[in-house]
C-alpha cells in the first residue's frame, strides 16, 4: 500500500501548484468576507479535485494491469485510495484546529472544537464516499463529469451558506439545546458507517473489474 | 519437477471471440513461444494467468497452485512485461525503481538492477513518456527480472523493436533460464529470433490451441518445397499442410514423412509452419 | 570446446552437437574425466534451445561417451582406445572398399592409386 501512496503523491506532484493555487484563491476570498468558517470546508473540494486527477491518471497509465498481478491484493488497492481521502480529512481537521486557536471568527468561537472536528471529517468523506463507488464503477471519464456536478452544487451551496451567517448562528444557539457532545458523537457514527459502506462497495465492485 | 503453468479446460467468452477449451502444460525450467495471429487470444490466456480477468469455467494453476488461492507474497514470483509501460507517464525511472521497491519490499534487487541498467543505461530523471519503444521496453524487463521471480510472461514484449534489441532480449532470456527453476513464456505473433531458444512452441488459433510441441520436433516434421502445379497434384494430399499459388508455381507446407525423398524440402521455421497452417484452410 | 553449428547441415543440431563431442573424445581432445558444459550454458552460449542441448548430452551417455551426475554435470567417460580403435579400423576398411571399386570404374592402375594418397596425405599434412 506504501508503493501505492507514493504513486498517487508522485502522480499528484504535478498538480499541487494547481491546487494551492486555487486554495490561496479561495482563502482570499474567504478573508476578505469573513466568512472563515467557509475556509475548512474548502477540504471538501481537494479529495474530490484529487481523486478525479488520479482516477484519470490510472486510467490512462492502466496501471492497474501492473499493479493487480503483482503482491497486493484488490482490496488494498481500493483501501489505499480511500486512505488518502482519510490523510486529507485529518489535514483538514488539523488546519481548521490551527484556524480557530490563531483567528477570533466570531463564527467558529461558537462551535466547540469536537463538533468541528466531527463535522469536517464527515463532509470531506462525505462526497468521497460517493465519488469512489462510483469512479470505480464508473471509471475515469464519467466520474469527472459527476464531480464536476457535485462541485457546482457544492459551490452554490456554500454561496449561499455564506450570505447565510446569521441563520447559521441562530442554529448554533438552537443546537446547545442538544447535548452536543451525543451530537458530535452521532455525527462521527455516521462518518464511520457510510465509510465502511462506501470502502465495502468500491472493493465489491473493484473485485469484480476486468482489464 | 513441477509444471510451472496448467492450463485445464480454460474458458472465456468476449465479445469478439471465445477462447478455450484450452488444456495446456508448460513444464518449469522451458523458455515456451505462445504464437498466433493477432487476436487469436494470446493476450487473453495471459490476462487471465495474471488474474486480470476471470475465467468462465476450468482450471488455472501456476507452480501446482490455483491462482486464486495464492498469497499477496507468493504472487512475487511472477513476473510479467507487457507491449507498453503501465506507469504513469510523468514518473521517471528514479519514481519507477522507488515504487517498485515499496512494492515488491523483501523480494526487490538493488544490485540487479544496478547490473541490468550498466547495459542499458536508461536515464534516471527523464519521464518515461518521453522513453522510446526499445527504452519501455527495457525499463519493462528491468522490472521483471530484479524480483527472483520464477515464472516470466512476456506478453507481445518485443512487438516493433529493431532486431538488437531483440538480441538483447534473446540475451536476457538465456541468461534466465540459466536457473533451471526459472521458465519464460514468450506470447507473440512474431517470434523471428527468438524461435532460436524456444524449447516448446504452443499455437493458437481463434481461440483454439492447435498444438504444443517441442520446437525440433515441429520444425523437424515440416519442410517448404517449390513446385509446379502438376507436381502439387502428384503429392498426398496428407501431407500438404498448406499452399500458395502463384503465377509461376507453388509453394507448400508439407510433411516430411508422407513425402518421397525425391521431393526436395527446405527448412521450415516456425513462423512459415504458422502462415501455412493459417494460410492453408482458406 | 569448439563447436560450430551449421544451419546448412542436412543434419539436426542435437545430432552436429552430439557428433563434435563424440570426435572431440575419441581424438583426445576432451580428456576423460574432464566436466563438459552445462546444458543450459551450451543452450545459451549457442542459441539453441535447452531440449536440443539436452537430446546431444542423453545420446551421448546412452552411447557411453559421457556420465551425468545430478547436481554436479556431465563428465567424459575413459574411453577404451582398443574399441575406438577398432571401429575406426572396420570404418577405414569401408572406405578403402569403396576407394577399391571407384579406382577400378576410373581404370587407376594400383601406383596411380598410392600416389593419389601421397598427394593427398601431404596436403593434409600442410594444412594441420
Amino acid at each position: 500500500m506504501k508503493a501505492l501512496i507514493y504513486k498517487d503523491l508522485v502522480t499528484l506532484k504535478k498538480t499541487v501548484l494547481f491546487v494551492l493555487v486555487i486554495l490561496a484563491v479561495i482563502c482570499f476570498i474567504g478573508i476578505r468576507e469573513g466568512a472563515i468558517l467557509m475556509l475548512p470546508f474548502v477540504f471538501v473540494i481537494i479529495p474530490l479535485i484529487l481523486l478525479g486527477i488520479l482516477f484519470g491518471s490510472d486510467a490512462q497509465s492502466k496501471v492497474d494491469s501492473y499493479v493487480i498481478p503483482g503482491p497486493i491484493k484488490r482490496s488494498t488497492i481500493v483501501l489505499s485510495r480511500y486512505s488518502f481521502v482519510w490523510l486529507i480529512t485529518i489535514i483538514g481537521i488539523l488546519f481548521t484546529i490551527l484556524l480557530k486557536i490563531f483567528t477570533k471568527d466570531s463564527s467558529l468561537e461558537m462551535v466547540p472544537w469536537y463538533l468541528i472536528i466531527a463535522t469536517i471529517a464527515l463532509i470531506t468523506t462525505f462526497i468521497a464516499t460517493i465519488q469512489l463507488p462510483l469512479m470505480y464503477k464508473f471509471g475515469a471519464e464519467q466520474g469527472k463529469l459527476i464531480f464536476v456536478v457535485l462541485y457546482f452544487i457544492i459551490f452554490g451551496l456554500f454561496t449561499y451558506l455564506g450570505g447565510k451567517k446569521e441563520y447559521i448562528i441562530e442554529l448554533m444557539g438552537k443546537l446547545e439545546i442538544l447535548n452536543l457532545k451525543l451530537l458530535c458523537l452521532a455525527i462521527l457514527g455516521v462518518t464511520l458507517v457510510i465509510n465502511a459502506i462506501s470502502c465495502g462497495i468500491s472493493t465489491k465492485i473493484y473485485a469484480d473489474k476486468e482489464f | 519437477m513441477q509444471n510451472a503453468i496448467e492450463l485445464k479446460g480454460l474458458k472465456k467468452k468476449l465479445s469478439s471471440f471465445e477462447l478455450g477449451p484450452i488444456d495446456l502444460t508448460i513444464p518449469q525450467g522451458a523458455i515456451v513461444g505462445y504464437i498466433g495471429e493477432n487476436g487469436a487470444g494470446k493476450s487473453t490466456t495471459i490476462k487471465l494467468l495474471l488474474n486480470l480477468m476471470k475465467p468462465d469455467e476450468g482450471e488455472i494453476k501456476i507452480f501446482g497452485t490455483p491462482i486464486n488461492r495464492f498469497s499477496t507474497k507468493e504472487k512475487k514470483d511472477i513476473a510479467y512485461v507487457f507491449d507498453d509501460l503501465y506507469f504513469p507517464g510523468d514518473m521517471n525511472l528514479k519514481n519507477v525503481l522507488s515504487f517498485c521497491r515499496k512494492f515488491y519490499k523483501d523480494a526487490w534487487q538493488d544490485q540487479t538492477v544496478s547490473e541490468l541498467n550498466a547495459r542499458f543505461q536508461l536515464p534516471l530523471d527523464v519521464a518515461i513518456k518521453h522513453f522510446s519503444r526499445g527504452m519501455k521496453m527495457q525499463l519493462g524487463m528491468l522490472l521483471a527480472l530484479s524480483h527472483n521471480a520464477k515464472l516470466l510472461l512476456l506478453d507481445e514484449a518485443t512487438s516493433g523493436l529493431d532486431p538488437v534489441i531483440r538480441d538483447d532480449v534473446l540475451d536476457l532470456l538465456l541468461d534466465y533460464i540459466q536457473d533451471e527453476t526459472h521458465t519464460v513464456l514468450v506470447s507473440s505473433h512474431i517470434l523471428s529470433d527468438l524461435e532460436k531458444a524456444a524449447d516448446y512452441i504452443a499455437f493458437i488459433h481463434k481461440g483454439k490451441l492447435l498444438f504444443m510441441e517441442t520446437k525440433d520436433d515441429l520444425v523437424s516434421q515440416y519442410g517448404i518445397a517449390s513446385l509446379t502445379k502438376e507436381q502439387l497434384e502428384e503429392i498426398d494430399p496428407k501431407a500438404i499442410v498448406g499452399k500458395r499459388t502463384h503465377q509461376f508455381g507453388v509453394e507448400a507446407l508439407l510433411k516430411r514423412d508422407l513425402v518421397p525423398s525425391s521431393i526436395e524440402l527446405e527448412k521450415a521455421n516456425v513462423e512459415d509452419i504458422m502462415v501455412f497452417m493459417i494460410k492453408g484452410e482458406r | 570446446m569448439n563447436i560450430q553449428i551449421k544451419n546448412s547441415s542436412n543434419d539436426p543440431i542435437y545430432l552436429q552437437i552430439k557428433n563434435q563431442i563424440r570426435d572431440a573424445i575419441i581424438n583426445g581432445e576432451l580428456e576423460a574425466n574432464e566436466r563438459l558444459p552445462s546444458i543450459r550454458l551450451l543452450a545459451k552460449e549457442l542459441r539453441i534451445s535447452v531440449i536440443t542441448t539436452k537430446r546431444a548430452y542423453d545420446e551421448l551417455e546412452t552411447d557411453g561417451f559421457i556420465h551425468s551426475v545430478q547436481g554436479k554435470g556431465s563428465f567424459v567417460v575413459p574411453q577404451n582406445k582398443e574399441l575406438i580403435k577398432e571401429k575406426l579400423l572396420r570404418k577405414i576398411e569401408t572406405s578403402i572398399a569403396e576407394i577399391l571399386h571407384y579406382s577400378k570404374q576410373a581404370g587407376l592402375s594400383h601406383e596411380e592409386l598410392l600416389k593419389m594418397i601421397q598427394t593427398m596425405e601431404d596436403e593434409h599434412a600442410k594444412c594441420d
